[in-house]
């Protein structure tokens, strides 16, 4: 009876045992619970550290307490947040390996330290002793932050998957502060602590980078914005100076250059051409009655006008000499042979429309003696390219096409186009041309037959053109709207040009 | 053989007493900081500086303790027997670690160094 009186006793003091476990593990996870709300409550690093403290305090009498962080050089730990001092002092400085604080910090493990004030005595006492012997070597004493008499310490590392984040450290004037078996739990509440303190100083430092990325943002864009108007006016510069160096060259050169097509350096190519060459009949003999600016005038509108006919067919221009004019086709840009030869020989009878023109309107202007042109073309192969030194390139022609070109110019009629057969041949279904005589030209061993242009194939019969010295006529039948009147003026013409001679 | 209530008496709150004896049998006692404890048959003596307490167990294994809990003044006594030394470990980790944090603090980092952990097995306790 009396042993199983024993045993239910027994079993009713484990039971009773049990119970109060039980009730110090739930009180336990509460704790845990309630602090780890509060302090994730908070992206504030001041104030998850000054929660964490009060709930110590609540929970455990913590009445002096600290959170040190670990600086970014990881060689100290500022004091962050303290409770229960009469100075806060807050951002003082501990070294690692210095003081409990220190220490815990430097080999991450708890440290509960009694009986502070006698080892410190102790110490000292073999600090005086040292110092007797061995004066130079010591260091000065240290001040640390917190009690300055106190008896007990227990400093408690902060980590992240063993990565020191800070030291929480509690501090008491008396002997003892937590039962041992507090230990884990208020370890754990520290590495909570760790890890929403990261979390606000991660937190912290992405809001200070996105500023910095903001600034660094702003800093571009006012960058690209001065790097894009640079670009304009620098564009804008080479615009004007390639604008002005275009009237230097072809057209066609000018855009094959600035296209990176052609490249500019001394290179040249044989290459099938037709060459055109022209010059003003009594043009020399002008130049000696005319005022210099009169003759630049006049010369310049000739030679815009050519020039205009000349890229309107698409031909090269390679230089103008005095009132000479050395056009060709087939380079850099070719149509084929026949092509090319009809574009060069349409643009010769263009030319002398334009001439006509110009004429007309210098004649009102009182030039008293018409300007008449001669022009000679000829197809064949020639040499084309930059020719000249690294410093200066021509874009030009050369061999026996160009002077075959500039012979069949001399020798053509006033107002005529004269072609060599090579053009003649490749030209012979669209234009209708008058055979004329074979001439020896100088560097050719046989005669080279000429023709003179007429006109297109399916040229306008109502077009009456003519032009010689003193007379420059053209009617336009179509365009006659009384034809009786139309005679009765040419009648009158005839009649006075009679009665002269 | 060491029980929860002796444990107060081994935080080093109150210092206690070591007596030891030379091979010709000449007592020495000295006050030290701390007994450790380091499981319920052995504690732990911090060797810092060569001493006599050191040169005489080197001689006669043997010593006597007394070590006092701070909240009730109560004395208890130890017999002992010196076992081994440990120069590592987790023992001399948490030693060494007090020791240089009361010596950081004095500015004497370097100077006052834990040089081993003298294990002592516990023979009897006795109030």
């Amino acid at each position: 009876m009396s042993v199983c009186m024993d045993k239910i006793s027994q079993s009713k003091n484990e039971l009773e045992n049990i119970k109060i476990l039980l009730d110090r593990k739930s009180k336990e996870i509460e704790i845990i619970k309630q602090i780890s709300n509060q302090i994730n409550k908070s992206l504030d690093l001041n104030l998850i550290a000054s929660s964490m403290l009060s709930l110590m305090n609540e929970f455990f009498g913590f009445k002096h307490s600290m959170i040190l962080l670990v600086s970014e050089n990881k060689k100290h730990l500022n004091v962050l947040e303290t409770y229960g001092y009469e100075k806060r002092g807050i951002g003082a400085k501990v070294e690692f390996g210095v003081g409990v604080i220190g220490i815990v910090a430097e080999k991450k493990k708890l440290m509960r330290m009694a009986n502070l004030g006698m080892q410190r005595s102790y110490m000292q006492a073999i600090r005086e002793q040292v110092q007797i012997t061995n004066k130079n070597k010591l260091q000065d004493k240290v001040e640390l932050p917190g009690l300055k008499n106190a008896e007990s310490q227990v400093a408690i590392p902060m980590l992240i998957d063993n990565e020191l984040v800070g030291v929480f450290s509690v501090e008491s004037e008396k002997m003892n502060i937590f039962d041992k078996s507090d230990e884990i739990l208020i370890g754990i509440l520290a590495n909570q602590t760790a890890s929403a303190l990261e979390n606000a100083r991660l937190y912290q430092l992405e809001q200070k980078r996105l500023k910095e990325l903001n600034k660094a943002h702003q800093e571009l864009e006012s960058l690209n914005i001065n790097l894009e108007k640079k670009v304009e006016e620098r564009t804008s510069e080479l615009k004007t100076l390639s604008e002005k160096l275009s009237k230097y060259f072809s057209p066609q050169v000018y855009e094959s250059i600035f296209s990176g097509k052609l490249d500019v350096k001394v290179q040249t190519k044989r290459k099938p051409l037709t060459v055109f060459f022209s010059d003003l009949q009594g043009f020399t003999e002008l130049t000696e009655r005319l005022e210099p600016e009169v003759l630049t005038e006049l010369l310049t509108q000739y030679l815009t006008k050519m020039s205009n006919v000349a890229i309107k067919w698409g031909g090269t221009i390679d230089k103008f000499i005095g009132d000479a004019i050395l056009v060709f086709f087939g380079d850099p840009n070719s149509r084929g042979d026949e092509e090319d030869a009809i574009a060069c020989v349409s643009m010769a009878m263009d030319m002398l429309e334009e001439l006509n023109k110009l004429r007309i309107s210098w004649r009102k202007k009182g030039l008293a003696k018409p300007l008449n042109a001669r022009m000679g073309i000829h197809t064949g192969v020639c040499t084309v390219g930059n020719f000249g030194s690294e410093d200066r390139l021509d874009y030009t022609i050369i061999g026996n096409g160009v002077n075959l070109a500039s012979r069949l110019e001399a020798r053509a009629g006033i107002n005529k186009i004269l072609l060599s057969e090579d053009t003649y041949l490749l030209i012979r279904n669209k234009i209708i041309c008058e055979k004329k005589e074979a001439i020896n030209v100088k560097g050719i061993s046989y005669p080279v037959q000429t023709y003179e242009v007429v006109k297109f194939s399916q040229e306008n019969d109502n077009l009456i053109e003519r032009n010689i010295p003193g007379l420059s006529l053209s009617i336009d039948k179509s365009e006659i709207e009384d034809n009786k009147i139309a005679i009765k003026v040419v009648s009158e013409v005839l009649k006075d040009l009679k009665s002269k001679s | 053989m060491i029980k929860d209530k002796h444990m107060p008496a081994l935080q080093g709150m109150f210092p206690s007493w070591i007596t030891s004896c030379s091979s010709d049998g000449e007592p020495n006692t000295t006050v030290i900081s701390q007994i450790w404890y380091v499981d319920e048959n052995h504690v732990a003596l911090s060797f810092q500086f060569f001493n006599k307490t050191k040169k005489n167990i080197s001689e006669n294994p043997y010593a006597y303790a007394t070590i006092s809990d701070p909240s009730t003044l109560k004395q208890y006594n130890l017999e002992l027997k010196f076992d081994h030394e440990e120069t590592e470990g987790e023992l001399f980790d948490e030693m060494d670690m007090k020791l240089q944090a009361i010596a950081s603090m004095t500015g004497m980092t370097g100077i006052f160094k834990l040089r081993a952990a003298d294990v002592y097995k516990v023979i009897s306790i006795s109030e």
